[in-house]
C-alpha cells in the first residue's frame, strides 16, 4: 500500500509540476504585462501558444534533422526527470530515493545542453548552472545553519528568473512547431523545478501531515508558496528582462551560491 | 594509416588480458610477487600482483588497445609494455624502468618531465622514514608529477603514492592536490570546449578525469592524514570510476578522431553518421560532459559527495579548500557539459573518412568502448565492486557502492519520458518534419565556449589577465622536439638518484 501510495504521489506531483510550470509562466507574464501598464494577457496564454505549436507541423535542415528531432526530446525528458526527483508536496514519492539535489541539476544541466545542442547556440546560462550545482552543494551538508539554505534558495529563485537563453526568455526563433513546443516546455518545467528546488529545504515537505489525507492541504500550501516566491520576484523587479541584467543576474546568483556553501561547510555537522 | 605487423596481435593480446584480469577481479583472487632474474645493479626485477594492481592494468590495458587501435605502430606498443611494467612494478627501479619505455610513446617532453618529478618525489619519500613534512612534499610532488603524466599510468601512481605516502604526510598537504585536483578537472573541461579538433576534445576529457582522480586522491590522502575513512574511502571510489572513464570514455573520442578523419569542430562536413554509430558517440558525449547518467556525472557525483561529509573536524583554510574545490567542480561539470553540446553538433554534421587496415576495426571498437562506457555509467556500484579489496587495502573500511543515486531509474525516468514525448510528437505529426535544403554546409556549429575570465573578471582586470596569458603562452625553450634525447637521460639521472637515496630494490 505504502508503495501504491508513493507511486500515486508521483503521478501527483509529475502533473502538478507540469501544470504548475505553464501557469506560473502564464502568471509571472500577467504580472510582467500589468506592472508594465499594459493589457496583460490570459494567464492561460502559455498553454494555448503550446497548442497552437504542437499542432504545426516543424521545419528542419536537412543536415541536422536527427539532432533537431532528438534534442528537443532529450530536453523536455532530462527537465521533466528533474521534475519528479525534486522533493515537492510531499516526501513520499515513489523515485525520490533515485537521486538528490545534485542529480537534479546534472538533469537540468543535461537539458540546457539539449536545448543549445538542438537550437545551435552558444552556452548563455552556463554560469547560473554552476550557481546551481554549488548551491545544491550548500543544501546537502548535513547538520548546516538555515541560512545557507536560505542562500541557496536565493541563487537558485536568481537563476530561475535568468532563464535558460541570454536573447530571448520564450522563443525559440530557431526551431519551429512541434521543437519549438518542446524547448518551450522543457524551459518552462526548469523555471518550476528550480523554485521547487529553492523552496523545498527551508519549508519542508507534507505541510498537511503525513498520508494520503494531508495531500490537499499540503498541495495547497506548497504551490503557494512556489507561486508566492515567484511573484515576488517579478513583484520585486529582480526578474532580469535583459541579456546583461540577466548576466549580471546568474553572476550575483554565482556568489550567493558561493556564501551559501562557506556558511554550510562552516555551521555544518559533518561525518 | 600504416599497418605494421603486430600492432592487431597486441590490441587482440590486450583485450585478452584484459579479460583474465577483469575474471581475476571478479573471482576476488590472491595478489603474489616474483622476482624476475634480470634487473640493474643485479638486483632483479621485483613485480607484485595485487587488487590495485588489477584494478589498473585493466585500466591500462584497454586504454593501451585504444591507443594502439589510433595509432598503430611500435611505439605504441612500447608504451603499453611500459605501462603494464610501471603498473606491477615491485619497486622504485622497475617504475622507472616501465615510465623510461612509455617515453617511446607520444608526449615524451611531458613523460620525461613527469618522470623526473616522480623519481624526486620517491627519492624525497626514501631513506629511512621520512618525517611528516617530507612525506607530504614528496607526495604533493609524486602526484603532480603523476596528473602531468595522464591517463590510467597517471592515475594508477596517483593512487599508489596516497597508499604509500597519505597515511605519514600531515592533512595540510593533502590541500594542494585537492585543489590542484578541481582546477585541472575544470581546466580539461574548459580545453575540450575550445578544441578546435576531436582529438583535442580528447585531450581535454583525458586531462579532465585525470583532475578528478587527482581531487579524489586528495580527498584519500586528507582523509587517511586526519583519520577520517569515510571520506577518504569515498574519494578513492571517485578516483577509480574517474580512472574508469579515462579507460573507457577517452578512448571513444580518440577512436572517433581517427574514424572520423580529425574533424573540425568548428566546421565539421555535411554527412550524416550511421544512427548507431551515432548513437554510441552520444554515449561517450554524456559520459564525458558529467551529465547523468552517464560515468563522468557519477564520478563528479561521487566527489562532491566525500568533500560535503567532511567538514566539521576541519579548520578553517580546510573548510575554504573544500569550498574552492566544490566551486571548481561545479565549473568543470557546468564547462564539460557546453564542451559536450559543441561535439554533438559537430558529430552531427560529421561524415565518415575512408578506411583501411586496422582502421576497419574503429566503428567496433567504438561500440565496445560506449558499451563499457554505458554499463560503467549505469551501474557505478559494479566498478566499485571490482576495486573493492583496493579500496580496504588503502582505508582498511569497506563502502558500499553510490548510496543515494540510481543511474538506471534516471536513464529510466529519461527513457519513459522521451518515449511519452516523442510519441505525443508523432501522433501529432505522422508525416514527420518537413526537411529544408541545407545552405552553407548546414546548420552552423556551436561557437567555443568562452574561457571564464572573460565572463567572470572586470574589463580592466581582464586586460591584465591577458597579458598574463601571453606571458604563460610563451613557448619553453627547453626541452623541445629537436632535444628529445633529454627526456631518456632525465629517466637515467633518475635512476641514479634513486639508487643514491636507497629508494631502489
Amino acid at each position: 500500500v505504502s508503495l501504491l501510495l508513493s507511486m500515486l504521489a508521483e503521478v501527483v506531483q509529475a502533473l502538478v509540476m507540469l501544470g504548475g510550470a505553464l501557469w506560473l509562466d502564464g502568471l509571472r507574464g500577467w504580472l510582467t504585462a500589468r506592472l508594465a501598464g499594459r493589457a496583460a494577457p490570459s494567464v492561460l496564454a502559455r498553454w494555448h501558444d503550446l497548442r497552437r505549436l504542437i499542432r504545426k507541423q516543424p521545419m528542419r535542415g536537412e543536415t541536422m534533422a536527427m539532432t533537431a528531432a532528438v534534442m528537443p526530446v532529450l530536453a523536455l525528458a532530462a527537465n521533466a526527470g528533474a521534475a519528479v526527483l525534486v522533493p515537492g508536496f510531499t516526501a513520499d514519492l515513489a523515485l525520490l530515493p533515485a537521486g538528490d539535489a545534485f542529480v537534479v541539476v546534472g538533469l537540468l544541466v543535461l537539458g540546457r545542453m539539449a536545448m543549445e545542442t538542438a537550437s545551435g547556440t552558444a552556452a548563455e546560462g552556463i554560469w547560473g548552472d554552476a550557481a546551481l550545482l554549488i548551491a545544491a552543494g550548500a543544501t546537502a551538508v548535513p547538520g548546516s545553519d538555515v541560512a545557507a539554505a536560505v542562500l541557496a534558495a536565493g541563487a537558485m529563485v536568481l537563476v530561475a528568473e535568468a532563464g535558460v537563453r541570454g536573447e530571448d526568455l520564450r522563443g525559440w526563433p530557431e526551431m519551429s512547431g512541434v521543437d519549438a513546443a518542446l524547448l518551450g516546455l522543457a524551459a518552462a518545467l526548469r523555471r518550476m523545478v528550480l523554485v521547487a528546488l529553492a523552496v523545498g529545504p527551508i519549508m519542508g515537505p507534507g505541510a498537511g501531515g503525513p498520508g494520503i489525507e494531508g495531500w490537499p492541504v499540503s498541495l495547497l500550501v506548497w504551490l503557494a508558496a512556489v507561486s508566492l516566491v515567484t511573484l515576488g520576484v517579478t513583484l520585486a523587479g529582480l526578474a532580469p528582462r535583459r541579456p546583461a541584467r540577466m548576466r549580471e543576474a546568474r553572476m550575483l546568483a554565482l556568489a550567493l551560491a558561493g556564501v551559501a556553501v562557506v556558511v554550510a561547510l562552516a555551521t555544518g555537522e559533518g561525518s | 594509416v600504416t599497418r605494421p605487423n603486430g600492432s592487431a596481435f597486441l590490441v587482440l593480446l590486450s583485450l585478452l588480458a584484459a579479460l583474465a584480469v577483469l575474471g581475476w577481479l571478479l573471482v576476488g583472487g590472491e595478489g603474489g610477487a616474483v622476482v624476475l632474474p634480470v634487473g640493474p645493479f643485479g638486483q632483479g626485477m621485483r613485480l607484485a600482483f595485487n587488487a590495485l594492481t588489477g584494478f589498473f592494468l585493466l585500466v591500462v590495458l584497454l586504454e593501451g588497445a585504444a591507443g594502439i587501435l589510433v595509432r598503430p605502430g611500435w611505439r605504441g606498443m612500447v608504451g603499453l609494455a611500459g605501462a603494464v611494467l610501471a603498473v606491477v612494478a615491485g619497486d622504485g627501479f622497475v617504475v622507472l624502468i616501465g615510465l623510461g619505455a612509455t617515453l617511446a610513446g607520444p608526449g615524451r617532453r611531458r613523460r620525461g618531465i613527469a618522470l623526473a618529478g616522480i623519481a624526486v618525489a620517491m627519492a624525497l619519500a626514501s631513506g629511512g622514514a621520512p618525517d611528516g613534512d617530507r612525506a607530504g612534499a614528496a607526495m604533493a610532488l609524486g602526484l603532480a608529477a603523476a596528473s602531468g603524466l595522464g591517463g590510467g599510468l597517471g592515475a594508477y601512481l596517483m593512487v599508489r603514492i596516497v597508499g604509500d605516502l597519505g597515511g605519514m604526510a600531515p592533512a595540510a598537504w593533502s590541500l594542494l592536490p585537492l585543489l590542484g585536483g578541481a582546477g585541472l578537472t575544470a581546466w580539461g573541461a574548459l580545453a575540450a570546449g575550445r578544441a578546435r579538433r576531436l582529438g583535442g576534445v580528447a585531450e581535454g576529457i583525458t586531462a579532465m578525469l585525470g583532475g578528478l582522480v587527482l581531487l579524489g586522491a586528495g580527498l584519500g590522502a586528507a582523509g587517511r592524514a586526519a583519520d577520517l575513512m569515510l571520506p577518504a574511502a569515498i574519494g578513492l571510489q571517485a578516483a577509480l570510476l574517474a580512472a574508469t572513464g579515462l579507460a573507457v570514455v577517452a578512448p571513444i573520442f580518440r577512436l572517433a578522431d581517427a574514424l572520423l578523419g580529425a574533424p573540425s569542430t568548428l566546421r565539421p562536413g555535411g554527412l550524416r553518421l550511421p544512427p548507431v554509430l551515432c548513437g554510441c558517440l552520444l554515449t561517450g558525449v554524456l559520459a564525458g560532459g558529467l551529465m547523468p547518467p552517464g560515468l563522468g556525472f557519477v564520478a563528479v557525483w561521487t566527489a562532491l559527495k566525500a568533500l560535503l561529509i567532511a567538514p566539521a573536524p576541519l579548520p578553517v583554510i580546510g573548510q575554504a579548500a573544500l569550498a574552492a574545490a566544490i566551486g571548481g567542480l561545479a565549473i568543470a561539470v557546468v564547462l564539460a557539459a557546453a564542451a559536450a553540446a559543441r561535439v554533438a553538433r559537430a558529430l552531427a554534421l560529421g561524415g565518415l573518412a575512408p578506411t583501411e587496415g586496422l582502421a576497419r576495426f574503429l566503428p567496433v571498437a567504438i561500440a565496445g568502448f560506449a558499451l563499457l562506457a554505458g554499463v560503467a555509467g549505469l551501474y557505478p556500484g559494479a566498478v566499485i565492486w571490482l576495486g573493492r579489496d583496493s579500496l580496504i587495502g588503502l582505508t582498511g573500511i569497506a563502502v558500499s557502492g553510490v548510496a543515494g543515486y540510481s543511474a538506471w531509474a534516471v536513464a529510466a525516468i529519461l527513457l519513459a519520458t522521451g518515449l511519452g514525448a516523442r510519441l505525443l510528437v508523432q501522433r501529432r505529426h505522422a508525416a514527420g518534419a518537413r526537411l529544408v535544403p541545407a545552405w552553407m554546409d548546414g546548420a552552423p556549429p556551436i561557437a567555443a565556449t568562452d574561457p571564464p575570465a572573460r565572463r567572470l573578471l572586470p574589463p580592466r582586470l581582464l586586460r591584465h589577465w591577458r597579458g598574463l596569458r601571453r606571458l604563460a603562452a610563451r613557448p619553453i625553450a627547453w626541452p623541445d622536439t629537436t632535444q628529445a634525447w633529454l627526456a631518456p637521460l632525465l629517466a637515467v639521472l633518475a635512476g641514479l638518484l634513486l639508487f643514491a637515496t636507497g629508494a631502489g630494490p
